[in-house]
């Protein structure tokens, strides 16, 4: 497993760093990069806006808050199921609501997954271990050929 | 009539009787004779002229005698000719009568004299004239007997059959042609004749066979009707014994019937057995005569059979429709009677007797005065009017008391007819008679009720008239409600749109910080082990519980805030099934609790299951909370169903609560216990109102402290579901 790489998009920048200490625990030797909108998350999936001259990315997991200015986690998940190379790209909605009306919206946009953000950090720690033993190592992630396959 | 020689031809008998007289004078006078001679001539001579002379004597006597004799005869034959017992008429050519008898005169009623010269055809009717001239042209051209047969008229216009002989002969002098005719009166053998025909005709086309038989009893004769009857023809039958009709075993009938007849008694109206030639029986009515020959001898019998087989069904038939007649008569429902042209009962069926209260027999011959004296007058009316008008008279209401039921005021439909004989004539009245006193009673009922409902009615349509007012002015109310109502929901969707947003929010926002707070609380238990004094360190816990708390807390109003706007999705839940599952949920919970679980037979409930499984949730939770200090902990599940309704029941021998407070056990964040004692966010309970009263349910809760708490819930059966409850 080459170039793994997790995205997270997370506005709160508490909730942000919570994440990526966790995430640092707990897969140490991924590239892990945190943006704080969805317009961030998008310029970077799409190799725009700063540093200019980026390459698009194909990120391992996308970890996605729903609740952001300007783009929300929605906009950002109904955007990338449009581009060619984020068709298949595994996101996996992790939000405070459990409203039922927000998790049926996610999967119909292609979310490949939902977790609620558990207050108790204990739990919300193991989700992040499970999220990411299972799309991170477990889960074999389609062939990179099938992201660009189809316009 | 002595023979006589007639004269001419008896010349020498003559002359010899002459002579003898002759010699017998002379024998008298011999001594007066002289000479031989002289005397021989001349007494030759005298003798002859002596025998002349007598001879001339005996012819004159003899003549004399003819002459006589003649007469006599002519005087016979005019008696014979008039007094013969036929008329004789003497025609010329024409017809003219000539000569008549007096037979032939008196035949005609007429004088002879008038008769000579007149035509005979006066006397022949004018059918017969055709035959009269036929006869008269024959026996002239003819020289034959004729005979004809005409009808005549005589003088005092009589009618006379008469026979005419008539043969032709012809006059000596001038050889004139004469008809000589005979006249029998023949009237009397003609009537003989058309009465024998008649006789035959009547015997041959009787209806009745008649048969003729000997004294030996062998038929002599056999008509028609004894052909049909018998079926032997009459050449069959003549000839053969009469035995051969009679059965075997009534043989000695006839031994008795011609004992009988031998008697010269007659035998009348015999019913009987017979056999036809095929073999059958034919019952017969037999009638037999003695026949008796111009002596009045007996010489056999006449006999008549009638066929009576159909007279005797047609008896029985009579007899059959007779009974018929009658039983349906006497058992019809409805009364019947039949009365003469006085009013007086011939007959009358059991219904009516039974009606007028007499018996059958009571009435007959009784006047109807006698027997229901209060129906006379308009009896008498009706019965005026059909022999006015030989019309029926239908369906007349009559009206009075009967003997059968003093005082009791009846009424009846009668339907009065005339009967006739066949002529015509009416010999009294027919009656239809039926009751109808308790339908008069229930119309003039109807009636009253009738005017009675008429003025409720009006009474009625005045105070709709109000009604309809007041229920107008209701009607424009409720329509201001509605529209009030209308703006209500409009407000309520918008409030719970305003609510949706809140509690998104709280949950989102409200939880982020205290996520926040307890995961940098235990990176700081972490980052700090060991570092911290054992009573800062203490802290750190108690920060994370209350926040942990105030998380549940916030997740709790946040389920509870949802129920009102989550859609209900009823389906059959197995209650058995869904208290299994939530014990085995609890079981992590239980180690080291001694929990006796009574579980009872469960229905299968029309609800919501993940709602359901939420209250029983957290009622058991409950009732295991609160047997916590319990050390033999009970907690009993039944349910009872009623026709509309489950009643599920959880009890504990728990802590209890105080009953005053059993109304707020069920309010949002009501707690009857300290937190202390036991945990739980005070929100359950409301929780599980909420869902049990959106399934059109109640629950309530019964308990004493110490003595343990009774949980109830209700689930209706047909699985109606309430307006949402606020």
């Amino acid at each position: 497993m080459k170039h793994r790489h997790i995205l997270l998009v997370e506005d709160d920048p508490d909730s942000a760093e919570l994440a990526m200490l966790v995430l640092k625990k707990i897969a140490p030797d991924v590239s892990i990069t945190q943006v704080s909108d969805g317009v961030a998350a998008l310029d970077f999936l799409e190799g725009r806006g700063e540093p200019a001259g980026r390459e698009p990315q194909r990120p391992t997991v996308v970890l996605l808050d729903l609740k952001m200015p300007r783009v929300d986690g929605f906009g950002v998940l109904e955007r990338m199921r449009a581009m060619p190379a984020q068709r298949l790209t595994r996101v996996v909605v992790l939000s405070a609501s459990h409203h039922d009306r927000d998790i049926q919206r996610a999967y119909e946009l292609g979310a490949s997954g939902y977790v609620v953000k558990c207050i108790e950090f204990d739990r919300f720690r193991s989700s992040l271990q499970a999220i990411w033993d299972f799309w991170g190592t477990y889960n074999t992630p389609p062939p990179a050929s099938a992201h660009t396959s189809h316009s | 009539m002595k023979p006589k020689p007639p004269i001419p031809t008896a010349a020498a008998a003559l002359r010899r009787h002459a002579e003898g007289r002759l010699r017998a004078q002379q024998r008298n006078q011999k001594s007066a004779v002289p000479g031989q001679r002289l005397a021989a001539d001349a007494k030759r001579t005298l003798h002859e002229l002596q025998v002349h002379q007598i001879e001339l004597e005996m012819q004159n006597t003899e003549l004399q005698e003819a002459r006589d004799r003649l007469d006599a005869q002519l005087e016979k034959y005019t008696d014979l000719y008039d007094f013969a017992p036929a008329g004789y008429f003497s025609l010329d050519k024409k017809g003219v009568i000539q000569e008549v008898n007096l037979t032939g005169a008196a035949l005609l009623g007429v004088e002879r004299s008038r008769l000579i010269n007149g035509r005979f055809a006066r006397f022949v009717t004018p059918a017969s004239q055709p035959d009269f001239l036929a006869f008269l042209k024959r026996v002239f051209v003819e020289t034959g007997q004729e005979v004809c047969d005409l009808a005549m008229v005589k003088e005092d216009d009589a009618a006379m059959w008469a026979r005419l002989r008539g043969t032709v002969a012809v006059s000596a002098g001038d050889s004139r042609k004469w008809c000589r005719v005979s006249v029998a009166d023949i009237t009397a053998f003609q009537h003989a004749d058309e009465a024998r025909a008649r006789l035959v005709a009547i015997v041959e086309s009787s209806d009745d066979a008649i048969i003729g038989k000997d004294l030996h009893g062998i038929i002599t004769s056999w008509n028609r009707a004894a052909e049909r009857l018998f079926g032997y023809t009459e050449a069959e039958a003549v000839g053969q014994p009469v035995t051969m009709l009679i059965p075997a075993d009534l043989r000695m009938e006839e031994t008795r019937i011609l004992e009988i007849i031998r008697r010269g008694e007659a035998v009348s109206h015999y019913e009987t057995t017979r056999r036809r030639k095929d073999g059958t029986p034919v019952e017969v009515s037999l009638t037999v005569s003695p026949v008796k020959n111009a002596r009045g001898e007996i010489v056999g019998a006449s006999k008549i059979a009638r066929d009576i087989t159909e007279r005797k069904r047609s008896v029985a038939e009579l007899q059959r429709v007779s009974v018929l007649l009658d039983t349906l008569l006497h058992t019809a429902p409805i009364g019947f009677c039949f009365l003469d042209r006085d009013l007086r009962f011939v007959r009358i069926n059991a219904r009516l007797a039974q009606i007028n209260g007499f018996s059958v027999e009571a009435h007959l011959g009784r006047h109807v005065s006698e027997i229901v004296p209060a129906l006379v007058d308009s009896l008498g009316d009706v019965t005026g009017r059909i022999l006015a008008t030989g019309e029926a008279v239908l369906n007349h209401e009559f009206s009075g008391e009967t003997p059968a039921a003093p005082g009791w005021m009846r009424t009846w439909s009668e339907s009065w007819y005339p009967v006739r004989d066949n002529a015509g004539e009416v010999l009294g009245f027919g009656g239809i008679v039926e009751e109808v006193t308790a339908r008069k009673q229930a119309e003039e009922q109807i009636h009253r009720l009738n005017a009675e409902l008429d003025q409720r009615v009006v009474e009625r349509t005045a105070a709709l008239g109000l009604e309809i007012a007041a229920h107008r002015e209701a009607e424009e109310r409720v329509g201001q409600l509605n529209g009030q109502f209308t703006a209500r929901v409009a407000e309520l969707a918008d409030t719970n749109a305003e609510l949706e947003s809140f509690s998104y929010t709280v949950s989102h926002d409200l939880r982020a910080p205290l996520r926040h707070v307890l995961g940098f609380v235990r990176l700081l238990a972490e980052g700090a082990e060991g570092k911290l004094d054992a009573d800062t360190a203490q802290y750190l816990p108690r920060i994370a519980d209350a926040a942990t708390r105030m998380g549940q807390l916030i997740d709790a109003l946040l389920d509870f805030s949802r129920l009102g706007r989550a859609g209900l999705h009823q389906t059959e839940v197995r209650l058995d099934a869904l208290i299994e599952e939530r014990r085995a949920h609890l079981q992590p919970d239980l180690e080291g609790r001694a929990i006796e679980w009574k579980i009872g037979p469960l229905p299968v409930v029309q609800a919501d299951p993940a709602m359901l499984r939420q209250v029983l949730a957290n009622l058991i939770e409950n009732a295991v909370k609160f047997t916590r200090a319990q050390p033999a902990a009970i907690i009993e599940i039944t349910c009872e169903s009623g026709p509309t309704e489950h009643v599920v029941h959880i009890r504990d021998n728990g802590a209890g609560f105080d009953p005053r407070y059993a109304d707020k056990l069920f309010g949002v964040f009501q707690r009857l216990h300290s937190v202390k004692d036991f945990e739980g966010t005070g929100i359950g309970l409301a929780t599980s109102r909420r869902i049990i009263h959106r399934h059109g349910g109640r629950i309530w809760a019964e308990s004493q402290p110490g003595q343990g708490a009774d949980f109830y819930f209700s689930l209706p059966k047909n699985g109606q579901i309430t307006a949402i409850t606020p």
